[in-house]
């Protein structure tokens, strides 16, 4: 679709999401809880925190639930039955709506989304991908943690986005990207006044710290090298780095049920965990966690990169900021850039 | 910046345990990512002590580095503890994990770390407010156990009693049943099973959890209700009468799980039950490691 451009008021805006929320859109939004900030269902308008740059999580899990059924069975007798998981996934997401992500966040499904349908079309993600409205913020103020216009896209990108809105003169400009985004604004086109790509500001000319390219070249060519165990001597394996990321999707297939009746589940899984790699011969190729932070690395900067034409990372900064030792990913990747 | 007197002092330590060969790797803190964060640093070179550098963000518990293989190897190991932080060595050493033999502890007077969320926001001094729950009942400002201790610069933590850490407990021991099951069930629905609590834990060093052991699978694997109540509840039991309450768990979770309210009610049990604290003695035995006549046992029926 051509992109369309719309102009909102802040009042409007407001009166825009409570009047989804009446007609019953779940919506999604950063919001304050525990004392940080989560994305959560909002009720109203004013529960959202759209100040907060980033949510502690990403939303991930409404594309990739942290545990999902892929089929459940039982026995009767001599009987199977196989009841599929995809009946229950059917029209995922499709009164629900991200309000207030941001455009790394929404950067992330079309990458994940080249994953699940590379070989092996995953109609469980599809399912829930296609359904889900964006309706992302553009950044004013990126962090220190930030690298998105590192990561091909940049604090005003679209990419991913149904909806951009940008903030200009107590106003918002939205960029709409998709049918998705139209359609969901339609009802409600009263409150929204279209103008030209003209009016929209322009963005501004964010600069690069390093060049991820380099970052790749020297992946490319360094697998052994002593930065990766000397660096990462401090990870202690927790995960978070790839539970927080909005692009790790691995998952573990595994079977729950007792004699009766069970079902096959898919979890979050990980590949800073110990276990991730070891054989049932014991031997495992990747045994220190150095070995396992590499492995991060590579697949983000380098394996993704050449099957597919994007990086598996969209320069939001989560790793670093929830790494409860302190490994700044940016850091790294520069580090390896300013090496290459 | 510029290096404190503290950081001077920590330096000269590291500097002469290194050159004279009693350690061949020192555990401490550098400079972080921002002036708010501290981050483990490895010095096994007498040159690079320079790195080393102590402030009330020094967040992290860098006992949990002894039990990883990679650290293991370097044998003879220098490190930098807090008081909290001291008494997962001490835990260590009583069970076997560590020997006092191998270890040069370099202990910290501390007056307290600021919560890191806080930080990460700018907040730089300690305060009743901006120091973890920990802080606020830490009887260990001074390690109880060390070879060398470098006394604290920074002012000392004044508490008005307006502030009441691990308040939750007081409110969880006043619930029934039904609503304490409630008030976990809605908490452990967050967990995604990251498992980051037990890597950030100091005593949580079993080389396979039971988490991973599949044959049988006893945990379930799956992360809602029942794998994840599983989990929690499993790890609290395995941490009853050995947690030393340095809160890394719940500093790491990524959800935001109060998981001090159970470690630290924990704690509090055994002690009223066994008269029993974590990581004060290393000779003393583990107190679920031995059994004496003088134990209750009137849940005997």
């Amino acid at each position: 679709m051509e992109e369309k451009y719309f102009e909102i008021s802040a009042e409007n805006l407001k009166k825009f999401v409570d009047s989804i929320i009446a007609d019953n859109f779940e919506v999604i939004a950063p919001t304050d809880k525990d004392g940080d900030t989560f994305y959560g269902k909002i009720s109203r308008f004013e529960e959202a925190n759209l100040d907060i740059l980033l949510p502690k999580m990403s939303y991930k899990e409404y594309l990739l639930p942290k545990t999902e059924t892929l089929l459940e069975y039982s026995f009767s007798g001599v009987d199977t039955e196989i009841k599929d998981g995809l009946e229950a996934v059917a029209g995922a997401n499709e009164k629900r709506v991200i309000f207030g992500g941001r455009p790394c966040d929404a950067g992330a499904g079309p990458i994940m989304e080249k994953v699940f349908n590379w070989d092996y079309k995953d109609e469980f993600f599809n399912e829930r991908f296609k359904n889900l409205t964006i309706v992302s913020i553009a950044c004013e103020k990126p962090d220190n943690y930030c690298f998105c216009t590192e990561m091909q896209l940049s604090p005003e990108s679209s990419y991913g986005s149904d909806i951009l809105l940008k903030k200009a003169e107590g106003k918002y400009f939205a960029v709409v990207t998709s049918e998705k985004g139209l359609n969901l604004i339609e009802p409600y086109i009263n409150l929204f006044k279209e103008t030209a790509k003209a009016q929209v500001p322009a963005d501004k000319d964010w600069k690069k710290l390093f060049e991820i390219e380099r970052t790749k070249s020297f992946l490319d060519k360094n697998f052994e090298h002593n930065y990766f165990q000397d660096r990462f001597l401090s990870c202690i394996g927790c995960g978070v780095c790839t539970y927080t990321c909005p692009t790790c999707h691995c998952f573990d297939i595994q079977d729950e049920g007792n004699l009766k009746e069970g079902r096959r589940i898919r979890n979050w899984d990980s590949c800073q965990f110990g276990v991730f790699t070891l054989h049932t011969s014991g031997h495992n190729p990747r045994v220190t966690q150095g070995d396992r932070y590499r492995q991060r690395l590579m697949h983000k900067f380098k394996i993704y990169s050449e099957k597919f034409d994007k990086y598996l990372c969209v320069g939001c900064g989560r790793c670093s900021r929830n790494c409860p030792e302190d490994i700044d990913i940016k850091e790294v990747a520069k580090d390896l850039a300013d090496m290459a | 910046m510029a290096n404190t007197k503290t950081d001077e002092k920590l330096q000269k330590i590291a500097k002469d345990l290194l050159e004279s060969g009693e350690v061949s790797l020192v555990i401490g803190y550098a400079k972080g990512s921002n002036l708010q964060r501290m981050r483990p640093v490895f010095i096994t070179k007498a040159e690079d002590a320079g790195k080393l550098s102590f402030s009330p963000h020094a967040v992290q518990d860098l006992a949990v580095f002894l039990k990883k293989p990679e650290v293991k190897k370097f044998g003879k190991i220098g490190i930098v503890v807090k008081g909290c932080d001291e008494k997962a060595v001490n835990a260590l050493i009583q069970e076997y994990q560590i020997s006092r033999d191998n270890i040069k502890i370099i202990g910290m007077e501390c007056n307290g770390v600021i919560r890191q969320n806080i930080a990460d926001k700018g907040e730089t001094n300690v305060s009743e407010s901006a120091v973890y729950d920990k802080c606020l009942i830490c009887e260990e400002h001074i390690p109880v156990l060390y070879d060398f201790l470098i006394e604290s610069e920074e002012p000392k933590l004044v508490l008005s009693g307006n502030v009441k850490p691990y308040s939750g407990i007081e409110k969880l021991e006043s619930m029934s049943a039904e609503e304490k099951n409630a008030f976990w069930a809605k908490e452990f629905d967050k967990c995604i099973k990251c498992y980051a609590c037990r890597q950030a834990c100091p005593l949580c060093y079993c080389s396979r959890c039971i988490v991973e052991k599949n044959m049988p699978q006893w945990i379930d694997t799956n992360s809602e209700e029942t794998g994840n109540a599983q989990w929690n509840l499993i790890r609290a039991y395995h941490l009853s009468g050995r947690c030393i309450g340095c809160g890394e768990c719940e500093r790491a979770c990524p959800v935001n799980i109060p998981l001090m309210l159970i470690n630290e009610k924990m704690a509090k049990d055994v002690y009223n039950l066994f008269g029993y604290k974590s990581g004060l003695d290393i000779n003393a035995k583990p107190v679920f490691g031995v059994f004496s006549e003088s134990d209750f046992n009137d849940f005997i029926k």
